[in-house]
Parts: C-alpha cells; structure tokens; sequence
C-alpha cells in the first residue's frame, strides 16, 4: 500500500467520523426537545432535524456531493413526490366537511306543480 | 481479478460507472416511493387522532428506539468508511469494516425483537388482533397497525442489506474489489444508508413525537 492510499483513508475517515459526530448530535438533540414543552410545534421540529440529518447521509455518505447533479434530481424528486403524497392526503382529511348529498327539496305540495 | 469489464455500449468506464450509479439512484427513489404510501397512510391517520397517537407513541419503549438509532448511524459510518477503505486500496480493511457493519444491523434486529415481544405479551398486534386494554381506542390500534408495517418493511430492508454487505464483505476479504474496482462496494453501501434514512424518520415519529 502507498503512502498516498494512507494519507487519502485518513482523509476520509476524518470527514467521515465528523459527519457521524453531527448526527449523533443532532440525534440528542431530538431527543431532548421531544422531552421540552414544545407543544405542537415539535413534530414539525423532530421533522426537520430528521431532514437536516437526512441532507449529511445523502451529501457526506452518499457522496452526492461529488456526483453528478443528474443523480441528486432523482433523489430529490422521489422525496418530493413523497412529500405531496403525505401532506395532500393530511390536507383531505384535516379539511373534509360533510354536507347534505344534494339540495333539500322544496316542501312544495303535489298540487301546486 | 480487479479491473472492472467495460460493458460494448459504454465509451468508457467513467460513463458505465455514471449509468450505474444513476440507476441504483433510481432504485432508491422507488423504494422511497414504496415507504412513502405508509408515509402518507401515517400523516392521514394521526390527523385524524392526535390525541391516541400521541399516547401510542407515548407507551413505545424511548430506549430501545434511540439505542436502535445510534446503532444505525454508526453502521451507516462504517459502511461509508469502508467505501473510502476500499477506494484506498485497503480491501481486507473495507472488509472487515462491512463484517461490523452486518453486525450492527443484527443487533438492530435483536433490539426490535425485543421490542417485538414486548408488544406481543401486551396484546398489541397489528389490525384485528388488537387486544391492548390500556389503550383500547380504535386510534391506538390504528397506530400499531402502521407501526407494524412501518417497521416490518424496515426489518425486511435490514435483513436484505444485511445480506448485501456480507456478500460484499466476503467479495473484499476475498481480494475481489479493489482501487478502481469499487462501484459494487458503493452501491450496495447507497442501500444501507437508505435503510438508514428511513429510520431516521421512523425513529420521531414513532417514538418521539407525543405533544
């Protein structure tokens, strides 16, 4: 083994172990705001640590960073289209009224028609 | 045996490479796909019953899902620090750190049947084997219905992954894959770090959030 191959495992163990440290950080972070009284905000919150820790995966041990665009495009539209799965179906539920099938017929009598 | 084959209708190895990392790519955005509709079946169902969702998270052991989390994080290091091994030239190494990652993946599922059998002497089981009396609206019993689902396609990923990288664990040992030769190690490694994600997401919402 080179030199060279030494000093590049070293190099990306670095990033690596860095990359590792921010999610277990962001992990505890999780962790003690679902113990605060956030209220209702903190689903939102727990969502977007999840995405913040999902942006290191895809960049850091994915290698999206160093890949062609072309393949974050894939990957970003799947999550999107999954996105507007989840929230248009909350939207029908969280918005749905019931209402009368059709129009209540006028109390008119037979004989006046 | 480490040069790669170049396929006749690719010019070169860097656009066979190319075309193959785009279509495992692809792949992951079907799997995303194929979570999303619980996904979504998740976010319409606790819409519709904050209140017994919030206590069904409430009763999931807080523990054992964030030892579970930790667990996979780490795995999802050592698959990358294996590719960067591997990408070296250090092969027996990229090995060695895939063999701990399959057994970091057999603890997760160790850890789940744990919280499995948990569930099963208090009678939560998925749809009409509900039988949980501490929550016995029909909310809670939706939630564990998803939970179920939710985690047993997981599991399945897991143990699928599992066998992926021990099959490459096996090929780097064996000298198979080397510097320049290191595109299956990768692809298979992209496999584990969605399994990895989508535990990620699973790990809030199915036992964090409980406003």
């Amino acid at each position: 083994m080179t030199r060279a191959a030494t000093a590049e495992t070293h190099a990306s163990t670095g990033r690596y172990v860095a990359v590792w440290a921010a999610l277990v950080g962001l992990t505890l972070l999780s962790f003690l705001l679902s113990r605060a009284p956030l209220g209702a905000a903190e689903l939102p919150a727990a969502l977007a640590i999840a995405a913040a820790k999902t942006a290191l995966v895809l960049l850091f041990f994915m290698h999206l960073i160093e890949q062609r665009t072309t393949n974050a495009v894939v990957i970003l539209t799947a999550a999107a289209y999954v996105v507007l799965l989840a929230s248009l179906t909350t939207a029908d539920v969280v918005t749905r009224r019931t209402f009368p099938r059709a129009p209540t017929p006028p109390a008119t009598s037979p004989a006046s028609r | 045996m480490n040069a790669p084959r170049l396929a006749e209708q690719f010019e070169d190895l860097a656009k066979q490479g190319q075309a193959a990392r785009l279509g495992m790519w692809l792949f992951l955005g079907s799997e995303l796909l194929l979570f999303g509709g619980l996904f979504a079946l998740y976010a319409a169902y606790r819409a519709m019953y904050p209140a017994e969702f919030a206590e069904a998270v409430a009763h999931n052991s807080v523990a054992i899902g964030t030892t579970n989390t930790l667990v996979l994080i780490t795995s999802s290091l050592t698959v990358a620090m294996s590719v960067g091994a591997v990408r070296a030239d250090r092969p027996r190494r990229a090995g060695r750190l895939l063999a701990l990652s399959v057994l970091l993946g057999a603890v997760f599922l160790a850890l789940k049947g744990v919280e499995y059998a948990a569930h099963f002497r208090d009678g939560i089981l998925p749809g009409e084997g509900y039988r949980f009396a501490e929550l016995p609206a029909a909310g809670a019993s939706l939630f564990f219905t998803l939970y179920y689902l939710l985690t047993g396609l997981h599991a399945l990923h897991v143990t699928a992954g599992m066998t992926l990288l021990g099959w490459l664990s096996w090929g780097c040992l064996r000298g198979r894959y080397a510097a320049g030769n290191d595109l299956h190690v990768e692809l298979g490694g992209l496999y584990w770090h969605l399994v990895d994600i989508v535990w990620i997401f699973l790990w809030p919402l199915l036992y964090l959030a409980h406003p």
